[in-house]
């Protein structure tokens, strides 16, 4: 397998070379007694000598040569961005973030559309924001027997994956498998402890001194996908179920954006059966 | 002093009222509890030795069998403490014999002691039983939450150090402390890093204990001023 590894390091380097290449950082990661491998590689060139195209065509020979799993090559200033839907609730404050950080520049992404199933009016910050940035805004109503999957599928043919920011039903394994690409959640708890409604209540309850946010990838099982991230932050007795919750909206913020982040970067790989590597 | 705080408890009817000036005041009288896992046995001993650790060790009971010339044994006897091995099985949890032993502690620390306490015994003992769960509860209750959480792939991992109640690993949490793991960590890095929480979470729940930081709160919580 090191042997393996570095005829792989040698091969991307000489490539590298030959097209005028500098690699600037690599991450491999080699589980323990398995034959595989993970690895990322960041590096700069010259867009002049070494065209997109033959780009990927180099890089496609190599993850041959290494019957590759997978082998993804991104350039985030020629490639499109991801574009991506954005779905929620009544509960905002991650989708505004989101909003923010995009409207920043802090979030590459291509957000095609919100889809919610809460009303929200014309004059509200996040329709007259989406107004100004002419992002569509659907108002999908849901009930117990209805979930809108197949129009909110239909919506999201053309996205590259889908950022449920605290959206509050659940998707069918149906849905799952008729989109087929990644849905990153933000779960506002510390996984695997208090899944599903009121985490913060249930952890107020139980008494915890730390709580925190989970963001991770869709199944079919509620809250239990491949973890990406988790952030904690201290409570105390001083804390009452407002400031639990404050915290705990401060916590799904930044753990989505981080998830967010490091997925479109390439860093978020799966692993084993219900694991992430991040690089 | 005594007298005076008394007075000015009785006035706002309290509850509870306690003085202590460590200075004066015999050190609270501990005995520990554990079972073949001693990380957090011996690090409770060293910290105890260098002065550390502000309570009177009177004795280590263990299900346990260690011979005598391992260093937990060594270090007892250096010190004059005893060690009792009290051999547990699935009908006799030895707990009369245990509650004989703890009768003038003024608490208890479950420092990994694998067995659980019955409702009986707690009845019995009264007092304070401080225990350490290596997991970040209410996750992962039971045994191996290493693993547990190993599989469950999460990057986080925690250890909880809490009052002993009835239900396993659910009394009023003293303590929590986290850390970070990613996929470059095995089961042995998980063990690795969750003891060395432990020992620092019930080293720091004991100790803020000892400073009458701890007050009970509610159903199953605590106030840690």
């Amino acid at each position: 397998m090191v042997r393996t590894l570095l005829v792989l390091l040698r091969s991307s380097r000489i490539v590298l070379l030959s097209r005028g290449g500098n690699i600037l950082g690599a991450d491999v990661f080699v589980p323990h007694n398995k034959n595989v491998f993970y690895s990322r590689s960041e590096f700069i060139f010259d867009p002049v000598r070494w065209a997109r195209v033959q780009m990927d065509e180099d890089f496609l020979r190599i993850s041959k040569m290494f019957d590759a799993t997978r082998s993804v090559v991104r350039v985030p200033k020629l490639d499109p961005k991801f574009k991506i839907a954005v779905i929620a609730s009544k509960q905002e404050h991650c989708l505004i973030d989101l909003l923010h950080s995009w409207q920043d520049g802090r979030l590459p992404v291509d957000i095609t559309r919100v889809i919610s199933n809460h009303d929200r009016g014309p004059d509200t910050h996040v329709v007259r924001f989406l107004e100004r940035n002419g992002i569509p805004y659907h108002y999908l109503r849901t009930t117990k027997e209805n979930k809108r999957e197949e129009e909110i599928l239909d919506l999201v043919q053309n996205t590259d994956f889908l950022v449920l920011a605290r959206y509050m039903q659940i998707l069918s394994g149906k849905f799952l498998q008729s989109y087929g690409k990644d849905i990153i959640n933000i779960h506002h708890g510390l996984l695997p402890s208090f899944k599903g409604g009121y985490p913060s209540k249930q952890a107020f309850d139980a008494g915890v001194k730390l709580i925190g946010a989970t963001s991770h990838f869709v199944t079919e099982e509620l809250d239990a996908g491949p973890i990406i991230e988790q952030m904690v932050e201290r409570v105390s007795h001083r804390d009452n179920i407002q400031s639990f919750v404050q915290k705990s909206e401060s916590l799904e913020k930044q753990c989505l954006a981080k998830a967010i982040k490091s997925y479109c970067e390439l860093r978020v790989l799966p692993y084993e059966e219900n694991k992430t590597v991040v690089f």
